[in-house]
């Protein structure tokens, strides 16, 4: 445990060789997806094992990939969604949040409570009410119905609040005695107080929205509104385990914006999911 | 004609009263000091005249208009902050810049780009421009004016919060503790820096702090606080040298003053442990008397004159002067008392001393802590004076 | 120093302000607030508390989409739940999956994060490694996991091959798909728990180590029951929670991969709720299951909600 006392190199060793055989098999699903997409059809009905492909496929297979099925439309419609999604969070949760945190108003307590409350509520279990609901309003199967549910974050909200706790009053006041205005002090001071609040929030409500499945399976019809999961889950059901090659080709395009920008950005994701995630 | 007016000024946050009816009249270039221990309300009355807390009662008057529905931003006071306040998002320049920004461009003249677009917009932006680079000089600023709070050290940060309250040439400052978060050394010499800086800027400072030795060595008058009150208001001297409640006796002056227990006798002399004291005070014969006595104004006894016998239990040798600790019968703490270094030299600890106080220098409190007057009775012999 | 101001939040200060209308300063603010709540505040009752008022009306209801009429049936749908079959089972498989990813899921998250802590070589790649599944996205995977648990020619029955053992139908095995679902969902969740134990780690402090050390704790092992574990505790109690409720959730494996079979082995309440709502639209059945998920799910969330009350001084 104790960084002070450094371990003997023989539990050294012990510690990389265990780790590392846990990574290989963490690692497992993505390596094979990716062997997978390189090979040719006759090389993926095979009884043995072969991770580099006799044959390398991987032009035909990613091509093929494209032409099945409008892969860049659904990556282009998982980045309108999650980024309308979060602006619309943020646009609505920072002056809340500025207001629980920072205001003395009549019936603080009480939206505060409503805040907590419905952080308990999963989106699931609302499923039901909403469909219908959006059904009244005629506007299932569009982008209205993939957005709107989720516009409201009172998780947002709360995390929000908490970081604004932090700022002094003193910076608020300030602000007030320079002249700026209460909307003002909103955008213009707390906003650019709270980025690594923001960033935080921003990715776990980016990697929530682009990996959910529940939801746009629940309100979408059309193939051109599909986000990144229903898309390739609808790509597999076309193929039925037959065309391996470019359904993994498919599947390994759909998890690489995000992985990539993982790779990239490790700790702000780690930090970010691992915090919010709190929820 | 005051330029600042506290009148009966309450305030009461629930059922708890913070502020009982201050009163407090300023003049223009005055430099005063609210000061008193933390909770005392202080803090929250320099809010209220700020214009960030409504009071629950009384007014405030800024060069004879009753401000207490005008808006903090409209009041035209600049306040420096105990946290300083600073954007943190924004250089410098920025924030200095900010509040001549929200005051002569409006919104749209702010948005990026606009000099180039709304007429006017480039002539008021060199303006301001100019006079944040000259308060920026005044401070010595000039070289960081591109940098970010987080890049600057505690006494920087300091600083720029006094400019942006400076760049605005405000009817008056008003200073929330702004050294209490300075280290002790920095803290002394922003001191200095302030007293110079209100000198020559010759504006109103209200200067709340609650460390009284801020407020001796930078204020032309200091208003003692204590639960909600003002209990004094007057000069450095005058608060320290004639205390008219027993707890500005004890809040001002370190180390803290000696109270000892005394009664009057048939002539008004106070009998303090056996001495009597050579100032008859106004009170009946036999009243409790609590005796204020600082630790400069306690000397060593000469000779055979009656004196307080007692042992030494402490020395405190702060190198130009020593403070002893003296035990002394019939109370129940040491008797503080400074002596300049060269005579207490071969004074040590156990070694049993006699002491007697400076008699001019003595404060006579009722048992309520109010302040006895002396009577003046020029015909009675002073012992030693 | 104190400010008087500061101290009295909330409650006290705001009734005052509601007596005190003429205060401007406090009418101003008491109007900026409401101004910039108020679309949060709306969009809060259109979006979840309305909703979840509805879900619980509909429940006793027997409405269906499309159709012409609705009539109250009181406590009709939960009594048709009750006695289902279905349900039974998927309640029941429900519980299971959470029994077995919950313990496995933190156990290894633990483990992962002590031999991760324990040395000091290549912890950031490590814990990159086992983060990626977390945030990849799952229905990609699942599709990836089904090619690899494929009868024939899917790499975990060639590897079982290559050391003698006999190949399984991994998903199709009614005794097996729940394990199998259940280890796609170790296997995505134990990296969050790892990080959330990292974070409680770090933020032991080292002084306890070295007092243990000088108190005797001389063995790793001695160390970790003396100082380790009893620091953990209170993260431990969140990340069980968490790994509860997000396991009680599982829904995008199941979707893709079995559709609840084989012959409802595999059946899990979202999954039921999913498929009463939105495949035979009977809203009514639909809304009494998700009441009996929300009863589930709320139940591990005031826990927990509970738990960070008490403030766990080191998450």
């Amino acid at each position: 445990m104790s960084r002070a006392n450094p371990l003997p190199t023989a539990s050294a060793v012990a510690r990389h060789v265990v780790l590392l055989a846990l990574a290989a098999v963490v690692l497992l699903p993505f390596a094979w997806m990716i062997s997978t997409s390189l090979k040719p059809q006759s090389e993926v009905f095979l009884s043995e094992i072969r991770w580099w492909p006799d044959r390398l496929h991987v032009v035909e297979n990613y091509t093929a990939a494209f032409a099945k099925a409008p892969l860049l439309q659904f990556l282009l419609n998982g980045a309108i969604v999650t980024t309308s999604i979060f602006a619309l969070q943020v646009l609505i949760a920072l002056p809340a949040a500025y207001a629980l945190a920072k205001l003395r108003f009549y019936g603080r307590d009480t939206v505060f409570a409503l805040v907590l409350f419905c952080i308990l509520i999963p989106a699931q279990a609302i499923a039901v009410p909403l469909f219908l609901l959006f059904h009244q309003f005629g506007i299932l199967d569009t982008y209205a119905a993939l957005v709107l549910p989720f516009i409201i974050s009172v998780f947002g909200i709360f995390l929000m609040r908490q970081f604004f706790l932090s700022v002094p009053d003193d910076l608020v006041d300030a602000a007030r005695m320079d002249g700026i205005s209460e909307f003002g002090i909103v955008w213009r001071i707390m906003l650019p107080t709270a980025i690594p609040a923001i960033t935080a929030f921003g990715i776990f409500s980016v990697v929530a929205h682009w990996n959910d499945y529940f939801w746009p399976l629940i309100v979408l019809n059309s193939e051109s509104l599909f986000t990144p999961p229903l898309g390739v889950a609808t790509f597999r059901n076309s193929e039925a385990g037959t065309d391996y090659g470019p359904l993994m080709a498919a599947a390994t395009i759909i998890i690489a914006p995000l992985v990539i920008a993982f790779l990239f950005a490790q700790r702000r994701f780690i930090e970010g999911i691992a915090f919010t995630g709190l929820k | 004609m005051a330029q600042l007016a506290i009148s009966n000024v309450r305030k009461s946050f629930d059922r708890t009263e913070v502020l009982r009816g201050v009163d407090i009249e300023i003049e223009h270039g005055e430099f005063i000091s609210l000061v008193g221990p933390s909770g005392c309300g202080k803090s929250t009355l320099l809010r209220i005249v700020a214009g960030l807390e409504s009071p629950t009662g009384g007014d405030i008057v800024i060069e004879e208009r009753n401000v207490n529905d005008v808006r903090a931003s409209r009041r035209d006071l600049a306040m420096v902050f105990q946290s300083y306040a600073l954007y943190p998002h924004l250089s410098v320049f920025d924030n200095i810049a900010v509040p001549l920004r929200m005051r002569r461009l409006n919104a749209w003249q702010r948005l990026p780009g606009a000099a180039w677009i709304i007429p006017g917009t480039r002539g008021t932006q060199q303006q301001i421009r100019t006079e944040v680079e000259r308060v920026a000089d005044l401070l010595g600023l000039t070289d960081l004016l591109g940098r970010k709070p987080s890049q600057l050290s505690g006494g920087q940060r300091q600083r720029v919060a006094v400019g942006r309250a400076i760049v605005r040439r405000p009817k008056a400052f008003l200073l929330d503790e702004p050294l209490s978060n300075l280290d002790a050394k920095l803290r002394v010499h922003m001191r200095t820096e302030i007293a110079q800086l209100h000198r020559s800027l010759g504006a109103t400072f209200i200067y709340v702090t609650h460390d009284q030795a801020e407020a001796m060595t930078m204020s032309d008058r200091i208003a003692v606080m204590m639960a909600g009150s003002i209990v004094q208001i007057g000069t450095p001297d005058e608060i320290y040298n004639r205390p008219q409640d027993i707890r500005v006796a004890e809040f001002i002056g370190s180390p803290k003053i000696n109270i000892l227990p005394g009664t009057t006798d048939a002539d008004g002399r106070v009998r303090v442990l056996g001495l009597s004291i050579d100032q008859p005070v106004e009170a009946a014969p036999g009243t409790a008397v609590q005796v204020g006595i600082r630790p400069e104004a306690i000397r060593m006894a000469t000779g055979a004159e009656p004196a307080w016998k007692g042992r030494v239990d402490h020395v405190e040798n702060l190198g130009s002067e020593i403070f002893l600790h003296v035990a002394v019968g019939g109370i129940d703490g040491p008797i503080l008392c400074r002596l300049e270094s060269v005579e207490a030299r071969t004074i040590g600890i156990g070694s049993t001393v006699a002491l007697c106080p400076k008699t001019t220098a003595v404060n006579f409190f009722d048992a309520a802590g109010n302040r006895l007057a002396v009577r003046s009775m020029s015909y009675l012999q002073v012992a030693n004076g | 120093m104190a400010d008087l101001a500061l101290q009295h939040g909330g409650t006290t200060v705001v009734r005052r302000a509601h007596r005190r209308p003429h205060d401007a300063r406090r009418a101003r603010e008491q109007w900026t607030a409401v101004v910039l709540s108020f679309p949060a505040l709306f969009l809060m009752f259109l979006l979840l508390i309305g909703p979840v008022a509805t879900v619980l009306i509909i429940s006793f209801t027997d409405y269906q989409l499309g159709a012409p009429s609705v009539g109250l049936v009181g406590l009709q749908n939960y009594q048709d739940l009750f006695s289902d079959r279905v349900f039974w089972k998927s309640l029941g498989n429900t519980l299971r999956y959470v029994a077995i990813v919950v313990p496995a899921s933190v156990a290894f998250g633990l483990a992962v994060a002590l031999l991760i802590e324990s040395g000091e070589g290549l912890k950031s790649f490590y814990r990159a490694v086992f983060f990626v599944p977390v945030m990849a996205t799952l229905i990609a995977m699942a599709i990836s996991w089904e090619y690899m648990l494929h009868p024939q020619f899917g790499l975990i029955n060639l590897l079982l091959k290559q050391i003698g053992l006999a190949p399984q139908s991994w998903l199709t095995d009614p005794h097996l798909v729940l394990p199998t679902l259940a280890a796609i969902g170790i296997w995505q969740l134990f990296g969050f728990n790892m990080v959330l134990f990292l974070a409680g780690l770090v933020s032991i402090p080292r002084h306890l180590y070295d007092a243990a050390a000088l108190d005797g704790a001389q063995s790793a092992w001695s160390r970790f029951w003396l100082v380790t574990w009893p620091m953990l505790g209170p993260v431990t109690m969140f990340v069980v929670l968490i790994s509860a409720v997000r396991s009680f959730q599982v829904f995008d494996t199941v979707h893709v991969l079995t559709k609840g079979g084989p012959n409802k082995a595999s059946e899990v309440l979202l999954y039921t709720m999913y498929s009463e709502g939105f495949e035979f639209f009977r809203s009514g059945q639909a809304a009494a299951v998700a009441v009996v998920f929300l009863a589930f799910v709320l139940t591990l969330t005031v826990i927990k909600a509970r738990l960070i009350e008490k403030r766990v001084h080191y998450l």
